[in-house]
Order: C-alpha cells, then structure tokens, then sequence
C-alpha cells in the first residue's frame, strides 16, 4: 500500500510480464502432455513463443471494421484486466496488481469484458461459424457459472468477506486450512465449473477446434490472432490464480503458485483426455444439474 | 318554480296537434317538439338551480288546488330535478340525433316520443302509486310504438316483446297497488308509508307486487332478453332513450317506493341488482354486436345502481348525500355514456367518432375523470369500511370484465372496424359530443367537490386537451410545448418534494421530456401521440405529487389510461393495449382496495393494516408485470410506437418501483409496521417473486425473433431485480434499488431511443432481417454498446455497480441461494444482449439496407445526452451513490459506506474510479500494441469473403441468427413454456364460456322471455319468504 503510484505501475507490468511467460509455457506443456497421453510426440514447449511471433510477424490480409480490430483489444484488455484485479501472491507488493480495485465481484464480472467484447468483434467479420461459436459459448457460459457462482457464495459465506486477499489470508496455516479441506464440495462444484470455463473437453464444442474451426477467432489472422494467442496465456494464468486463491490456499510465493496452478491446470488435461465431448444442450443440462446441487449443498453447508 | 303540471299539458297539447301541425310540413312539427323537449329541459334545469343555488325546497305540487289524498301530488326536490333533467336532456339529444329518420317516418314516432318521455318524467314527478301506473303505462305504450316507429321488421318483433314483458309487469303492479290500497286506503306514497296497514304478511306481499313490477321493468338478469332484444334491434336514439332515459326515470321510481320496502325487499333489490351486473357483465364479455353489448352493459350497469341503493339502506353505507354520490354519480355516468355510446355505434370510424367514443367508452368504465369514477370510489370506500367482501370483489370482478368488452368495442373502432349493417351515413356527432362534454363537466366538478383541487393533479387533462386542440400542428411544434409544459410542470411541483419524490421525478419528468423531444423523429402532425405522451409523463408527476389515497388513485388511473391509450395508438396495438389495460386496471383495483384498507403510499400516511399493505403491493406488482401477471407486458412494450416503448419502460415502469418504495417507507415508519417487515417471510417471498421475474424475464428475452419483444421482456426482468433488492429492505437493499432503477432508466433508454432508430430505418423489428448496421449507423450502436455493457454489468460502466451492491446486499442478507440463482439470471441477459446487438449490427449486412443512414438527430440527441450521464457517473459513482445514500438514510445501521472513491460493504469494496482508470489503461495499452503491429491493412468488402450458399429465400428457416440459441431452448426450453399465458388465457376462456352459458338463455323468444319474467318473480317471491 505504500509504494507510489509510480512504483505499482511498475511492479504491474513485472507481474504481467511473469504471468505472461508463465501462461505461455503452461498451454505449450501442456499441450504436449497431451501429445504424450496420445501417443505422439507432440509440438515444443515453447511453441506458443514461435506462434505469437510469426503472427505478430504477418501482414494483416484482411479487415472488416473497427468493431473487427477492437475485438482482440478487448479479449487481450480483458485478460490483462482480470489479472490486474487479483492479488497474485498472498502478502507480495510485487504481484497484488491494482486488487484494490474491488473485491471478487469485480473479477468475476470483469472476465466477461473480454468475452463480450471479443465476440462483438467476431461478429463484424460476418463469418457464421463465429456467431455460432459465440452463440454455443455464452449458452455454456451461462450454465457453468452457476456452480462457480454458488461455490464462490459459499466461500464468501464461509470467510465472511468477498476480499480476496482476506479469503487467502483466512486460508494460511497449513493444508487442513484450505478450502479444499474445509469445504470440498464448493471445490468441487467449481471444478467443474472450471472445466466449461477452460473449453476443453469435454465442453470444448464452443470452439470444435478439431473439425471446421467454430467460434470468435475465425476470421482472425496475424497480429489480432497474435494478441488472441497471448491473452489465451494470461488470462489462463489469471483463472488459476484465482482458483488457487480461492479455494486452495492461495501462494506466498512464485514457486508455490507455479506449482499450484500447474496442478490445476493439469485437472483440466486429465479430464479432457478421458471424456468425449458433450453437445450444447446436453453440457448445459449438465452443469445446471449435479454441479449445481453440489454448489447448493457447499452454500448450506458454509452458511449452517 | 314553474308548475310541472303545464308542462304535462303542453306535451299532451302538442303530441294531439302533431297531425294537424304536420299538414304545415314536417319542419314545423319538428320544431315544436324539440321545443317541448326543451321547455322539459330548460324547466328540470331550473328546478335544479333553485334547489341546488337558489334557496328553494322540495315542492310538492297538488293538482287541481287539493293536498293529498284527495288530489294526486307531484314533487319536485333535488333528485327529481336532477332525474327530470337528465332524462330531458338524454331525450332531446337523442331525438336531435333521430331528426333525419323522424323527417322520414310516419308522424307516429315524433308523437310518441313525446309521449314516452312525458310519461318518464311523470314517474320521476308523481307521488301517487297509482298515478305511477298511469305514467308507466303511457311512457311503456309511447315506448312500444317508439321502438317500431321506422317499420322495420326486427324492431317491430322486439317492440312485440318488450309489449309482453311491459303487460307482465303492468299486472303486477296493478296487483300491488290494490292490495296497498286495500291494506293502507291510500294511494298516496307518503301517506300509504306512513300507514301501520303495511305492516305483516300481507302488506310485505303487496308491495313484493310492487316491487317485482318495478324490478322487472329495470330489466333484471335473467327476466331481460326482451330489453336486450329491444336495445339490439331499436334505433340507437331509441335505444339510448330507453337505456338512459327510462332507466333513470325507473330507478327513481324504485327509490321513491324505498320507504315501503322492508329489509326482505331491499335484500331482494340487492341481490337482484348484484346478479345482473355480474352477470349482464359475463353475458356482455362474449358479445360482438356493439348495440346488444351495450345492452348488456346497460341492463348491468342499472342492477349495480339499484344494488347501490338497497345495499346503503341495508348496511347504512352513508344516507342520502351518498346515494347521490354513488347511485347518482353511477346512474349519471351510465346515462350519459351509454346514450352517447348508442348514438356512436351508427356512425363511421373517424378521428372524431374515435375520440368521442373513446371518451364515453372510457367513461362508462369509470376511468377519472369522469363520474363513474368518483362514484367508484365512493361506493368500494363505504363498503370496504363496511368489510362487505364478497360484494366488494363480486362488484369488482364484473366491472373488470366490463372494461374489458367495451375497451374492446372500443380498440377495434379506433383501428376503423365497424358493424357496416348499422352505420347511417346521416349520423352526426353533435349529440354524443354534447354528452361527452356533460360528461367531462360533471366528472371534473365531482372530482373538484370531492376535496381534488390540487391543479397540478389535474395538469395532464388539461395538456391532453390543449394538445389535442393543436393537434393538426406539426409535431415540431407539439413537441417544444410539451416539453415546456412538462418543465413547468417540474418546476411547480418539485421543490415541495422530499428527496425520493425528487429522485423519481428526474426518472418520470425527465424522461418523459425525453421521449417527448425523441416524438421529433418524424416530421407530420403525428396525430395523438402528444397529447397523449404529455398528458402521460404529467399523470407520472401527479403520482409523485398525490398526498391522499384518493389523488394517489386518481394519479395512477389517469397514468393507466394515458398508456393504454398510447399502446392502442401503436399500428398492431390492439390486442395488446386491451391486455394492458384489463391487468392494469385489475391492478388498479387491487391497489383501490390497498388504499381504502388504509395502505398510506404518500408522506406521512398512516401505514394501515397487513392486508392492506398486502392489496397494494399486490397492485403495484401488476403494474411491474411480475411473473405471473406479466402477460400484458411484452405485447404492450413491443406493440406501442417505437418512442412510447422507450417510455414505458424507461420512465413508466419506475411508477411502480416508485409505488412500491413508497409503501415500504410508509410500512417502516410505524412500530406496527416495522415488526411485520421484521418477520421476514413475506419480503422473502416478494424477493423470490422478484427474482423469479428477473430470470423468466431473461429467458423468454432470448427467444425472442422481435427485437422489440427482447427489449420487453428484458425490462421486465430488470425491473425484477429492483424488486428483489427492495425485498432486501436495508440500507445497502434500498441503495441497490435505486441504484438500479437509476440505471435501468439510462440504459434502457438509450436502448429504446437506438432501437427506434434501426427501426425506422430499416423498417422491420425482426432482427434476422437486419444485419452489418454498424457501418451505417455507428452512433446507434455506439449507443446500443454501451447500453448492453452497462445491462450486463461488465465494468467498467454503472452497471457493474448495480451487480456489486445487489450481491453485496444480498449476501449480507443472508440470501445466498437468491444471490445465485440472481447471477443466473444476469449470465441469461448476455445471451439477448450479444444476439440484440450482433443480429442488428454485426454480421453479414442485408443488400436491401445498403442505403440505411443513421438515426434522426430527435433520437441521437437524447442519447448522447444519456450516454453522458452515463460515463460521468461509471467514472464517479459518488455522484449518483451519493444522493441515492442519502435519500435511503439510515435505515436500521449502515452497511455500505464510502472511503474516498471506495465503497465498502461488509464483506468487500468496489473502487469504481480506480477500476475505470485501470481498464482504461490497459485497453489504451492493448490498442496502441494492436495499431503498432498493424500492417498492410486490406479491407474488404460483404463479398470479398466466402459465403456459404446462395440467398436464402426463407430467412426465418436458414438464417443463422434465425432460432438463435435454439441448443438453450433444447436445454432450458421447459422453463419457459408459457404458463402463465396459459393461465390467464384459461381464465379468460372460462369467462367467456360462462357469458356464453348465459347467452343461451336469450333465445329471442317471446314466450320464453315472459317465462323468464314470471320465474324470476316467482323465485323472487320465494326467496323473499326465506329472507
């Protein structure tokens, strides 16, 4: 709280800058687990490195409009945002980013800047396959936020507070501390949620990345496609740190976090590699069904 | 005062001399008996000055120089005067409006018209029961040859009828008059009721006779199909004489006999009148016929006045001046309107047969500020204060239904449908337009004596009038006025204000002025918009300014009429605005009762009783369109003109928000009132309510092919979570619920003036026939963007704020479950918003709109006015948060309190100036790293890309944005059948079967009819006997 206005601005772009690297090199290992689990050998782990820069590299054959260009503005804006309103590491000057901003409300709907703001922006191309991509994921979005809303009610509940930082605070002192140990339904509810949220398998028919490419990024090529690739980095890491926050412990410093949101993350391989994917309809009965009974029973669980 | 008995002989004189006259030309003989009608006139006037002004008392007249009982008396005091008048005038007008049909036809008719209206005002003059007779059987036999005076077949077959039930009813007041006499040796009224010969069995049988005759001859339910025959086939001046005229003149005979009448009898009258308005109301609800409904409504509205009067000698309502009040007021109301509204069904729709008619329909309905309205009032008030329920809902219940099928008569004339069998190319509007004056004089000067003198209350009549004067001026001129009438408006009543009535009056005025200025949009005189706009955003500043149940329900009648007369205006508005109307007048009523029961809704009011309470919030979330009763609304929203939309939703939904804060506040005030919010479980319920109205409302917004529909039902969702965070009832609840009506007034503005725009332009409201505007009109969705961000709630716009301090409060509050499923709801609202805003403006565009150009500067205007306030107070919510914190005050501990820019609730804060300046900087960031790697930019053209087929010939089938978010319809779909639709369809469906039931019993049959006729006297008499 001390340091000048200066200093934070400075110390955000740090913490950018880590969470940057960081989120390039998860979706790059990642993705050649992936490979491994398929049994092939798979793409370097510093592919997403070489993709953003020959992106960024090419000339920009095509434009629709302003709304078009401000589409990635927006996605990478959001991602950035949503970074910048958490607190990455309990008790860092460096990485508590402007979370005095507002509390999880404000992250929670700030995610959604991005999102609308790219799909506008995918519209504008006039390409269908975008507006159905946009179409099937706001859908799913709005079936998985449900568990993730009851389960961060029921954090809140249980911590009394929606400050991030306190909810971490109240998490120290050891694993039986954890929200994890203290009310795994809510984690649980939220995992899944975490799943839809991710678009991978088995959610992943909002971007049907293995047939025809479906969803906002489309029509997008070169430099936009670039800053749609290096957003896709933050604002994974922003997720996970927030999941972490949130439910398990948070981190007091860089190699806890790094440890724990690669954990996280690798829920998300496992599960995608193990199921086949759902149709719309069918993933939002499913989270609208046990998901939310488990997000319900974490809220009366937290509240009596 | 003149003696009645030369004006008895002038009528007889010159009915004889006609024949003779008529040898001169018919012009002669017309002149002299519009003459006579008028002397009747000028003398029945008289009386009432005398009486009313002059000092004068109630004269009794004997004839021949004798006192009763040697001679017949006839008396004139202030009800006869007024009956006498009345009737004269009803008969004049009529026969004025007759003038070409009575040149025609043989001279009978001039002559029995006399005759028939001598005779009705002998009944209302004459104190003798068997003069009475006399008089019955002039004014029946004159009517007899009156109703067949112009040959035609179906008259004549009614006339026949009404002769048969006319004889019946002769025989039995024959009867009843020789046992009286027998009993009492007198013929006298006054004399016989004061005679102990009544007294028994025998006497209370006598006057039954008496009574039935007379009860028959008012055209009871079910012994009236030949009135209702009569009233179908007759000329509509006949048929508004004998609806007005003879009913007045009966009706004052039923209260003349009053003090022979026992508590038996007067139950009888009661109940007897009670069944006819219900059921004439029921019968009427299925009748197309514009002349056999207003037969029904007439044959109803008289069993409701002759309920009115036994009912207050019964249980004592409030003695004479409140029978004059009430059952005068009614008789009034309904003489004056149903003739009028007679005269209207024979002439072909036009601007002014609408207006007129719409006037009388609107009267007869009791809608301020006319009579029936005042007389309303007064009747629920003494009965509520009586606890008399059942009637009190039975009453209700029926003048709901009738609303109903006149305002539909009604809506279908003023979309220029009309019987073409009935219409007369020679009708002119001079008599129903007298009568709509009279009508409008007398309702004013009964709300004026009824303690109304407030003349800011009377401001949006007075507009609607001047506007509609200048009405053929164009809009460019109309408009500036408005908007100056309402500023002065605001300036006149405002200051007196307190705080939350300030606040809502920037919502109401100010936007109201808004659209007002938006009306601009199209050149032309815009014939009725307005008129109607002005006098509506006046009704919504009266509502504010209402400091008694009275003026408070005088307000919201007259905000509910300007609106549902501004969605008939719409193109497609028919349907809807009688949907709109019914629930807003069932609402109404709802709220009538709330505020008799004693419900305060205005500063300092007492906060009566839960149910009470209960009533007037029930009302109030009609008016909000809460699920369940929300029906009304998509259809209204959608169907009104494009600017009204904007101002129903913006400004005249907060009416109710308002309504409702106000009887909370009024609740909190008192400890009584306090204890019962206390207890939680009904504010729990009307947060559930709210919260299911958001979410229901999100959904079907989703579905929704119209764009118009999308907004609709959006803003009933929206105006859901006003109602949940109300429920919350703490300081940081009532934060939020302004907070969010606030909001919601900004952006759904913006989005209904943008939406108004598109669509004048395009010319369609289905967004799949829209596409790619954003080229073409970029303020628009400019305006359309920012609106849907601050909807959604994303930040950095206002809207986030709303969704911090409602989860905020309500977890606070411990409602947790509500603070989920609210989030739901808010996630739905993403699915309508991107779709409004990508089908309209995004995506492929359309070829047919290549030459689309940008919204009309009446409605970019007050959205860059909007879009203003709206980034001023996203980047300093202090300036909104703050005034709204100090109007919620103190309630019951603070909650949420600013630090600097920072505001805090107990379980987080919300820095919005901080998070604007971080989002802004990271956007700026994000597009100055995107313009710098931009290079060699290639823009293209629609066709430049790949497009997947030929041009759909059916867009609704193939388009992409056709059937949308059909996978969440597959998911969520049995969510959103429509119940409530269902329902309220149901129940309108049983209505009308019943009404159909009790149509059959009209079988056009004579015979039948006299069964009728003798059955109901018979039942009547046994029923009598059990009393």
């Amino acid at each position: 709280m001390d340091a000048t206005l200066l200093q934070r601005v400075g110390y955000a772009f740090v913490s950018l800058f880590v969470i940057t690297n960081y989120g390039l090199l998860l979706i790059g290992s990642m993705a050649r687990i992936s490979a491994k689990v398929q049994g092939r050998v798979g793409q370097p782990v510093y592919q997403p490195y070489i993709d953003i820069i020959k992106s960024s590299a090419k000339r920009n054959s095509i434009g629709h409009g302003v709304m078009f260009y401000l589409g990635p503005v927006f996605r990478l804006a959001g991602g950035v945002g949503t970074y910048m309103f958490i607190p990455a590491v309990f008790g860092s000057a460096l990485f508590m980013n402007f979370s005095d901003s507002g509390d999880l409300l404000l992250v929670m709907y700030f995610i959604f800047f991005g999102q609308l703001g790219m799909a506008l922006g995918a519209s504008e191309g006039g390409h269908p396959y975008s507006a159905i991509g946009v179409s099937r994921g706001l859908a799913q979005m709005t079936a998985f936020e449900v568990p993730f809303a009851l389960s961060v009610i029921a954090v809140a509940v249980q911590y009394g507070t929606l400050d991030i930082t306190a909810i971490v605070a109240a998490q120290q002192g050891g694993f039986m501390h954890w929200t994890l140990a203290t009310n795994p339904l809510a984690v649980v509810a939220a995992l899944i949620a975490f799943l839809g949220m991710s678009m991978h398998n088995p959610f992943s028919v909002v971007i049907a990345p293995q047939e025809i490419p479906i969803g906002p990024p489309t029509e997008y090529q070169s430099n936009l496609l670039g800053m749609l690739q290096t957003n896709r980095a933050i604002f994974n890491g922003a997720k996970l740190v927030l999941y972490m926050n949130l439910f398990f412990g948070g981190a007091t410093n860089i190699v806890v976090m790094v440890i724990k949101t690669f954990l996280i993350y690798f829920i998300n391989v496992f599960v995608g590699q193990a199921f086949p994917r759902l149709r719309v309809d069918q993933s939002i009965r499913f989270f609208l069904g046990v998901p939310t009974l488990i997000g319900i029973a974490s809220v009366l669980i937290a509240a009596f | 005062m003149v003696n009645p008995l030369y004006l008895f002989a002038a009528s007889l004189g010159v009915a004889f001399l006609l024949p003779l006259v008529d040898k001169l030309g018919r012009k002669l003989s017309l002149a002299l008996a519009y003459l006579t009608l008028a002397a009747w006139l000028a003398a029945g006037l008289s009386y009432l000055w005398a009486l009313s002004f002059g000092g004068a008392q109630a004269t009794l007249f004997g004839t021949a120089g004798f006192e009763a009982p040697l001679a017949i008396m006839l008396r004139v005091g202030l009800a006869e005067a007024a009956g006498l008048s009345a009737l004269s005038l009803v008969g004049l007008l009529a026969a004025i409006s007759m003038r070409n049909k009575l040149r025609d036809s043989p001279i009978g008719g001039l002559m029995t018209l006399l005759m028939a209206l001598m005779g009705m005002s002998g009944i209302v003059l004459t104190r003798d029961l068997f003069n009475l007779f006399v008089f019955l059987e002039i004014s029946s036999i004159a009517s007899y040859g009156l109703i067949a005076y112009d040959d035609r077949k179906a008259a004549l077959r009614a006339g026949f009828k009404y002769m048969i039930a006319g004889g019946i009813a002769s025989a039995l007041y024959l009867i009843g008059v020789v046992y009286i006499y027998r009993f009492t040796g007198q013929l006298n009224l006054d004399l016989a009721a004061s005679s102990p010969g009544l007294a028994g069995a025998a006497g209370s049988a006598a006057v039954f006779f008496l009574l039935a005759a007379l009860l028959v001859e008012l055209k009871p339910f079910p012994a009236n199909g030949w009135a209702i025959d009569v009233y179908h086939a007759a000329d509509p001046g006949v048929a508004g004489i004998l609806s007005g005229a003879s009913a007045t003149a009966l009706m004052l005979a039923l209260w003349k006999i009053l003090p022979l009448l026992g508590p038996a009898h007067l139950s009888l009258v009661a109940g007897s009148g009670l069944l006819s308005f219900v059921a004439g109301n029921l019968a009427g609800a299925r009748q197309g016929n514009a002349r056999r409904m207003l037969g029904y409504s007439s044959v109803a509205q008289l069993g409701l006045v002759m309920a009115v009067i036994a009912l207050n000698e019964l249980y004592g309502l409030g003695g004479e001046g409140f029978v004059y009040l009430t059952a005068g007021g009614l008789l009034l109301n309904h003489l004056l309107a149903k003739t009028g509204l007679f005269l209207i069904t024979e002439k072909a729709p036009s601007g002014g047969t609408t207006a007129l008619g719409g006037l009388l329909a609107l009267a007869l309905v009791g809608l301020p500020p006319f009579p029936g309205f005042w007389a309303k009032w007064s009747l629920v008030q003494a009965l509520v204060a009586k606890g008399q329920w059942a009637i009190i809902a039975l009453i209700l219940a029926a003048s709901l239904v009738e609303a109903f099928y006149v305002l539909r008569w009604f809506g279908s004339l003023a979309k220029g449908k009309a019987d073409e069998s009935q219409l007369e190319p020679r009708a002119s509007l001079f008599a129903p337009a007298l009568l709509a004056l009279a009508l409008t004089g007398f309702g004013v000067l009964s709300g004026w004596n009824a303690g109304l003198r407030e003349p800011l209350l009377w401001a949006p009549f007075a507009l609607a009038v001047l506007l509609y004067i200048l009405d053929r001026l164009s809009v460019f001129v109309k408009a500036p006025l408005a908007i100056a009438a309402v500023a002065a408006f605001g300036y006149l009543a405002t200051p007196g204000l307190d705080g939350l009535r300030q606040f809502f009056a920037l919502m109401l005025l100010g936007g109201g002025a808004l659209f007002l200025l938006s009306a601009m949009r199209k050149a032309g005189p815009r014939r009725g918009l307005m008129p109607l706009l002005g006098a509506a955003t006046l009704s919504l500043g009266a509502v504010l300014l209402a400091d008694s149940a009275l003026s408070f329900f005088f307000a919201w009648e007259a905000m509910t009429l300007f609106s549902y007369l501004l969605v008939l205006r719409g193109k497609e508005g028919e349907k809807p605005a009688l949907s709109y109307l019914s629930f807003g007048l069932g609402g109404a009523f709802l709220l009538m009762l709330g505020l008799l029961g004693g419900a305060g809704l205005w500063p300092g009011a007492p906060a009566g009783p839960a149910w009470a309470l209960a009533l007037a919030a029930a009302g109030i979330l009609v008016k909000l369109g809460a699920l369940g009763v929300h029906v009304w609304l998509p259809g209204a929203y959608a169907e009104a003109d494009d600017e009204v939309s904007g101002f129903l939703s913006a400004s005249m939904s907060k009416a109710g928000i308002f309504a409702l804060i106000a009887l909370m506040a009024a609740l909190s005030l008192v400890p009584a009132g306090r204890e019962a919010l206390n207890q939680g479980w009904a504010l729990r319920g009307l947060g559930w309510l709210g919260l299911a109205t958001a979410l229901f409302g999100a959904l079907y917004a989703i579905y929704q092919e119209d764009i118009k529909k999308t907004l609709a039902w959006s803003s009933m969702g929206q105006l859901g979570y006003v109602v949940l965070a109300l429920a919350i009832n703490d300081q940081a609840g009532w934060t939020t619920a302004l907070y969010l009506a606030l909001n919601h007034f900004l952006y759904k503005g913006m989005l209904f003036l943008a939406i108004a725009g598109v669509v004048q332009r395009v010319g369609t409201r289905n967004m799949y026939e829209m596409g790619g505007l954003i080229k073409k009109m970029p303020f628009s969705f400019l305006s359309v963007l920012m609106a849907i961000i601050a909807l959604s709630g994303v930040p950095p716009l206002s809207g986030f704020g709303g969704k911090w301090l409602l989860y905020s409060s309500l977890i606070n509050k411990g409602w947790y479950l509500e603070a989920a499923v609210a989030f739901f709801a808010s996630a739905v609202a993403f699915l309508y918003l991107y779709r409004l805003i990508h089908s309209i403006f995004l995506g492929q565009p359309k070829p047919s709109q290549a030459l689309v150009k940008e919204a009309p500067l009446a409605l970019t205007l007050p959205q860059g006015f909007l879009m203003a306030i709206l980034l001023a107070v996203s980047a300093f919510p202090r300036l909104m948060l703050d005034p709204i914190m100090a109007i919620v005050g103190n309630r019951s501990g603070t909650i949420l309190a600013f630090e600097g820019g920072r505001l805090s609730s107990p379980l987080g804060y919300w820095n919005g100036t901080l998070s604007m300046v971080v989002t802004a900087a990271v956007f700026g960031l994000c597009f100055v790293w995107m313009m710098v790697n931009l290079h060699n930019t290639q823009s293209v053209k629609q066709f430049n890309i790949v497009y997947a087929a030929e041009r759909p010939h059916t867009p609704a089938t193939t388009h992409y944005a056709f059937a949308f978010f059909e996978p969440y319809r597959k998911a969520l779909g049995f969510l959103t059948r429509e119940r409530a639709e269902r329902f309220w369809e149901s129940a309108g469906g049983g209505v009308s079967a019943l009404g159909g039931a009790l149509r059959r019993l009209y079988t056009g049959n004579g015979q039948t009819y006299a069964l009728h006729i003798v059955l109901y006297v018979a039942i009547l008499y046994l029923i009598m006997g059990v009393l």
